[in-house]
């Protein structure tokens, strides 16, 4: 079995002149969820778009459960649900009667697969309320629905906490995690926003100005998140008396590898090594490994960060 | 004329022909498509799904799969997720030994390599100590929750008088309190009352609790109180410590789960873990609120089981 659920080679689109998606390759592993974060225009939907076949590709290849998209549209795309911007429903009807309809064209996956979805994200079925009148909140939430209606393997999500209050907000990240670890669906989420990618992504793209710049796992970045003092020594338990006894901290963890780390990083790295040589601890390694999300992003993206 | 009727009638029976000969190729059709995806899901994605239309001659039967594929799925992701979170217990036990084990044996180390003489070496021997009884207190603390968590602890109810022992539970605590320049206020009623209980889940959940408010909460005053109320058995510890962050409050009862995390904080991230499955076992409920920086109130309920008269 392919371990990329999507993967895109090289996705390119011009309009005229302007690139606004750049030799963009990023890799949706199975059963993860991946946050494709960048400031608004810098070509996340467009991305998701060309994915879904929305949008024509300028060059490139899309490929979906290791299989060519070409000539397999009909054959991928059922295993597939997503929100692109504002969900396109009938404001005169009802949600319930939306989503029959979309039923109807689809095919479904059990008998009462509308109703089920309805109540997944807590929408009343059979109501009297028409599209038109739904608030913001209940739009996104029929938009889910709609992208779940079929138990779909992978979902694509453009922005779905879009002007949803911070309760909603709240909810429809929990309900995203949950599809992920409960149900271990696919998910490909955009977002402008770091902190939520921080809170809901495994794995993480970052896309600037039409340009991939780096595409990494989260643990991996946060890592980069942390402040701590590094050392590597060979004797760990001369290490922690030292650290106990004479720069008096209790606040380090011994690591495998011989490693350690110290968490009180107000301590002069001068007088660390003397000390740790002293008693013949023996260092290979000691540096500060400061750096925060935010900080790092911006540094990538040259300057601008991402709000 | 009788041309005419036959011609009418091989028309009609042609096209009636044609019709169900569509008819049986898009079934047929559909029942190979489906089949594919059958293959699939056999050979392990339990992600597939068949869609189909409603009215398709197939789609009972495609429900059907579908209902059986979505039940085995949910099954194998618990066995799954079990399996996930054991091997996150491993490496976080591990990690939770090798650093005060680091520690232990750098004293050691540097008694024997001499660092130390005198006063000072008899100070190290001490502080090893400690540390190993620390050490000893965790795996005992460890030993304890897998024995809950497996469902191996058999719960022993006896008769007791309630208040009696809630209040030599809380009264052991006094000397640390004093000596932790804490307040207490300990409420408990006079009177003799005969209850059914599992003493040393009981203890072990006070003194768990007692335990927290003096390494975590850096509180100045600790309320503890017990009665009975509405047949039910009331506990309260309440302390105006430093509390516990909206964002960490829905975890704590989560085994492993430390606040703060990522340091080498103290506690085993056991400790409520164990309160939580003994107060379940007890068949109670315990429930908490708490402000940062205001103080946190423990609640615990359990059900009064008045023991049997005995001659």
């Amino acid at each position: 079995m392919n371990d990329c659920v999507i993967e895109t080679q090289m996705l390119t689109k011009r309009y005229g002149s302007t690139t606004v998606v750049n030799n963009v390759s990023i890799h949706v592993k199975r059963g993860r969820i991946y946050g494709l974060l960048g400031r608004n225009g810098a070509g996340k939907t467009t991305t998701m778009k060309m994915i879904l076949g929305l949008s024509a590709i300028s060059s490139g290849e899309v490929r979906l459960f290791g299989e060519s998209l070409k000539k397999n549209e009909r054959k991928l795309y059922p295993r597939i649900g997503s929100i692109i911007e504002t969900p396109g429903f009938y404001p005169h009807l009802t949600g319930t009667e939306n989503l029959q309809i979309f039923a109807r064209i689809r095919g479904t996956i059990k008998q009462n697969a509308v109703q089920e979805a309805l109540k997944t994200v807590g929408l009343p079925y059979d109501d009297k309320k028409p599209f038109s009148s739904y608030s913001l909140g209940m739009k996104q939430r029929l938009g889910i629905a709609n992208a779940i209606l079929n138990d779909p393997e992978l979902l694509i999500l453009d922005e779905p906490t879009n002007g949803l209050d911070p309760i909603g907000i709240a909810e429809v990240r929990a309900f995203i995690r949950s599809l992920s670890e409960e149900y271990g669906k696919t998910i490909l989420i955009s977002s402008h926003i770091l902190t939520e990618i921080a809170l809901l992504a495994d794995d993480i793209g970052i896309l600037h100005h039409g340009n991939l710049l780096e595409e990494n796992t989260m643990a991996d970045l946060e890592k980069k998140n942390q402040k701590y003092i590094h050392i590597q020594v060979t004797s760990q338990s001369l290490a922690a008396q030292v650290l106990e006894r004479v720069l008096h901290t209790n606040n380090y963890t011994a690591e495998a590898d011989n490693s350690m780390r110290i968490y009180d990083t107000g301590i002069d790295l001068v007088e660390l090594n003397k000390a740790l040589v002293s008693v013949g601890a023996g260092v290979s390694t000691i540096q500060i490994c400061s750096d925060n999300l935010e900080d790092y992003f911006k540094k990538i993206t040259g300057g601008v960060g991402i709000e | 004329m009788v041309f005419f009727v036959c011609g009418m009638i091989i028309t009609i029976l042609c096209f009636v022909i044609a019709a169900l000969a569509f008819y049986l190729y898009r079934t047929k059709v559909q029942l190979m498509e489906a089949s594919t995806i059958v293959d699939e899901i056999a050979n392990g994605n339990m992600n597939r799904r068949l869609i189909v239309s409603k009215t398709s001659p197939v789609a009972s039967l495609c429900y059907k799969i579908n209902e059986i594929v979505i039940q085995t799925k949910n099954e194998l992701f618990k066995h799954q997720q079990a399996e996930r979170s054991y091997r996150q217990l491993a490496t976080s036990l591990s990690h939770d030994i090798r650093t005060p084990l680091a520690s232990l044996t750098g004293y050691l180390e540097a008694i024997q390599l001499g660092y130390v003489t005198g006063k000072e070496k008899e100070q190290y021997i001490e502080i090893a100590l400690n540390k190993a009884l620390d050490l000893k207190y965790y795996v005992d603390t460890l030993f304890e929750w897998l024995k809950l968590e497996s469902g191996e602890r058999i719960y022993h109810y006896e008769n007791i008088d309630i208040h009696e022992y809630a209040r030599e539970i809380v009264s052991e605590w006094i000397p640390q309190f004093e000596k932790n320049d804490i307040c207490y206020d300990i409420s408990v009623p006079e009177n003799e009352l005969f209850v059914s209980i599992d003493k040393t889940a009981l203890k072990r959940i006070l003194d768990n609790l007692l335990q927290n408010v003096l390494t975590h909460g850096h509180a100045t005053f600790i309320k503890v109180s017990e009665e009975e109320n509405d047949n039910k058995m009331a506990f309260e510890i309440q302390d105006n410590g430093v509390g516990i962050s909206e964002t960490d409050l829905p975890h704590i009862f989560e085994r492993l789960y430390k606040c703060n995390t990522a340091r080498g904080t103290k506690g085993s991230g056991l400790g409520l873990s164990i309160v939580a499955e003994l107060v379940k076992g007890l068949h109670g409920e315990i429930t908490v609120k708490s402000i940062k920086e205001k103080g946190t109130l423990f609640f615990l309920l359990f059900p009064l089981l008045v023991p049997e008269k005995q001659d």
